[in-house]
């Protein structure tokens, strides 16, 4: 692809976005993830047409007597999970508990202070207290309006 | 965020007006990356099909109970975290333990091929890693489900 035609197509996707009322307006109305959406749903279907050729998926794919297994990354055995979830069970029943819940009290009330606010003076002295990075990342999230835990699987700790 | 599926505009004037096969999609605990599943709901859609797309970070209770309420024929469930194992086997044992035996369970996402025989033994129907194209996820429905649903041209 040429300079010129790079620079042309980038210019016309800014333009389309002014049109839009700028990035965060565009974000805002969902029109960013609706064009993203588009995109790859395009992306697929050059793929399926094969207008887009990827070699060894839908073109010069290798047979399957000439195939071989990529290993993949390993994956912690269950036991090692377990083994980890013990350890941090262990951390948190070793703390001293007033001073956590104290600590992260704080954090909510420095983080609501709105997202400009530098947090980081009082998270080394929260982590110094032994909060968790899963605690205080769920009281930032709370703070800024969002859920304790965005999977709904655990609740607030404050 | 629910996406409604959108029925074909036109069916075939041959074939009796059957109801379209209907999906039900959806991420499940910490796992965000949803393009390729967002990709796959429009393509089953293309296929005929009334496509639910639940969205990501999803309990598992949520994609079951969106199962029964939409009468869903079928269940797929997308995977980038790493965890499909353990998860396909905890969910294949919920659809069963919530009586959801004919319910054709699909696995799919950036999912190792070692893995597949896992998965299979786990209690998915069927696994379709990064690649596949959509006519072999749209024919293997179509045959396990059965001569129901709308082919468009």
């Amino acid at each position: 692809m040429s300079g010129p035609r790079l620079e042309t197509e980038a210019r016309a996707v800014l333009s389309r976005i002014a049109e839009q009322g700028g990035m965060y307006r565009a974000i805002e109305t969902g029109w960013v993830d609706q064009e993203l959406e588009n995109a790859a749903y395009r992306y697929q279907q050059e793929v399926e047409r094969r207008q887009r050729i990827i070699v060894g998926s839908n073109a010069f794919i290798v047979p399957p007597e000439q195939d071989h297994e990529v290993p993949a990354h390993p994956r912690p055995s269950v036991e090692a999970v377990h083994a980890r979830l013990d350890r941090l069970k262990r951390f948190r029943d070793r703390r001293d508990a007033a001073s956590v819940t104290a600590a992260l009290r704080r954090l909510r009330d420095e983080a609501a202070r709105g997202e400009r606010h530098n947090l980081i003076p009082c998270l080394i002295d929260v982590v110094q207290a032994g909060v968790t990075l899963g605690e205080a990342v769920g009281v930032m999230r709370e703070a800024y309006g969002h859920a304790w835990d965005p999977a709904g699987q655990l609740s607030s700790v404050l | 965020m629910v996406t409604p599926g959108i029925r074909p505009a036109s069916f075939p004037p041959s074939s009796e007006p059957v109801a379209a096969i209907k999906v039900v999609l959806g991420k499940v605990s910490m796992d965000g990356h949803d393009r390729g599943v967002r990709v796959l709901a429009r393509l089953l859609r293309d296929a005929g099909m009334e496509v639910v797309y639940l969205g990501k970070f999803l309990p598992h209770e949520a994609v079951i109970e969106a199962a029964i309420q939409e009468n869903a024929q079928v269940v797929g469930l997308s995977f980038l975290s790493g965890e499909h194992v353990p998860h396909t086997r905890r969910f294949a044992g919920a659809l069963r333990s919530r009586g959801l035996t004919d319910v054709l369970f699909l696995v799919g996402g950036v999912i190792p091929r070692q893995d597949i025989p896992q998965l299979l033994e786990a209690g998915a129907d069927g696994v379709f890693v990064t690649g596949s194209p959509v006519e072999q996820v749209v024919g293997f429905i179509r045959e396990r489900v059965g001569g129901q649903g709308n082919r468009t041209a």
